[in-house]
């Protein structure tokens, strides 16, 4: 009995994998909006403080980091190749935390690594599950899959 | 091989990695709800005068119901056990704590706005649909058949 609804429960459950995978798919995607848009209001200013990071090549990586986040935000609202830019998208999410957030300890108050510890979660799982049903993904790849 | 072969190779070498994604969301969340589980329990009468303030009904019983759960879900989370069905008390309780206390911040964290409970509602969301993965409790009793 008590086996029966645990399976039925589960069951329906799982029908939601797709919509809570858009949801975080929408949520990431307008995480990354800000800051991508805030690098390429001021593209000589972030070139500017990449340097002073000691981040080698700073203009360069001032465009290829604005550049993969506005792809970003593009790419994960369409659920197109996923989880190809999820990978570079957690690049980045490590090289902050590791130049940026990581003095500041945990906590995301104080400016820590809380935030985006959690972005490379939700990359991390897009990479390893794809995308879902509601992405152009499945509409392009599903018959191999 | 072609470029959509390819495409299709990385992405069935990714599925390796599905439970360990899972792995890491449920050591995060548990760590995540560890913090305010001790806080609620170290005072706890503070914590229901603060829910009486907020005006959630029978204070009392919801702040030992909420603590309760914050707790477990420390447990459960890491064990990966009854994963499912202590994802679904905690995203309710992650709905309450935005509309009750976050909304009127706004998004961001910086204003102690409703970002992070988001997060975790996705996470929780997450875990209720995907099951635990295969580095669990939940994983070991799960009938061959429906692996």
């Amino acid at each position: 009995m008590l086996q029966t609804i645990h399976k039925k429960i589960k069951d329906i459950l799982t029908n939601f994998q797709s919509l809570s995978l858009l949801l975080a798919r929408l949520v990431v995607a307008y995480g990354f909006l800000q800051p991508a848009k805030a690098k390429w209001s001021d593209i000589n200013g972030i070139a500017q403080w990449f340097g002073s990071m000691g981040i080698p090549f700073p203009t360069l990586n001032a465009y290829m980091v604005a550049s993969t986040e506005a792809l970003g935000v593009v790419l994960l609202t369409l659920g197109l190749f996923t989880r190809l830019i999820s990978i570079p998208l957690m690049v980045i999410m490590v090289v902050a935390i590791v130049t940026v957030h990581l003095p500041h300890g945990f906590e995301a108050g104080d400016n820590g690594f809380e935030i985006p510890l959690y972005y490379i979660l939700f990359l991390f799982f897009f990479l390893s599950h794809g995308a879902g049903k509601f992405s152009l993904d499945y509409l392009i790849f599903r018959k191999e899959q | 091989m072609s470029l959509r072969e390819s495409y299709l190779e990385f992405t069935a070498l990714n599925n390796y990695f599905k439970s360990f994604s899972l792995l890491l969301i449920r050591i995060a969340l548990a760590y995540g709800f560890y913090g305010p589980a001790l806080i609620k329990w170290s005072n706890i009468e503070a914590t229901v005068e603060w829910f009486a303030s907020l005006g959630i009904p029978f204070p009392v019983f919801s702040t030992f119901l909420v603590a309760s759960f914050e707790v477990m879900a420390v447990v459960l989370l890491l064990l990966g056990f009854f994963t499912r069905f202590i994802a679904i008390p905690l995203m309710v309780i992650m709905l309450v704590a935005i509309f009750t206390v976050h909304i009127e911040n706004g998004f961001s964290v910086e204003n102690n706005g409703f970002e992070i409970p988001l997060y975790y509602f996705l996470f929780l969301s997450i875990l209720a649909t995907h099951g635990a993965g295969k580095y669990s409790i939940d994983y070991r009793f799960t009938k061959k058949e429906e692996r």
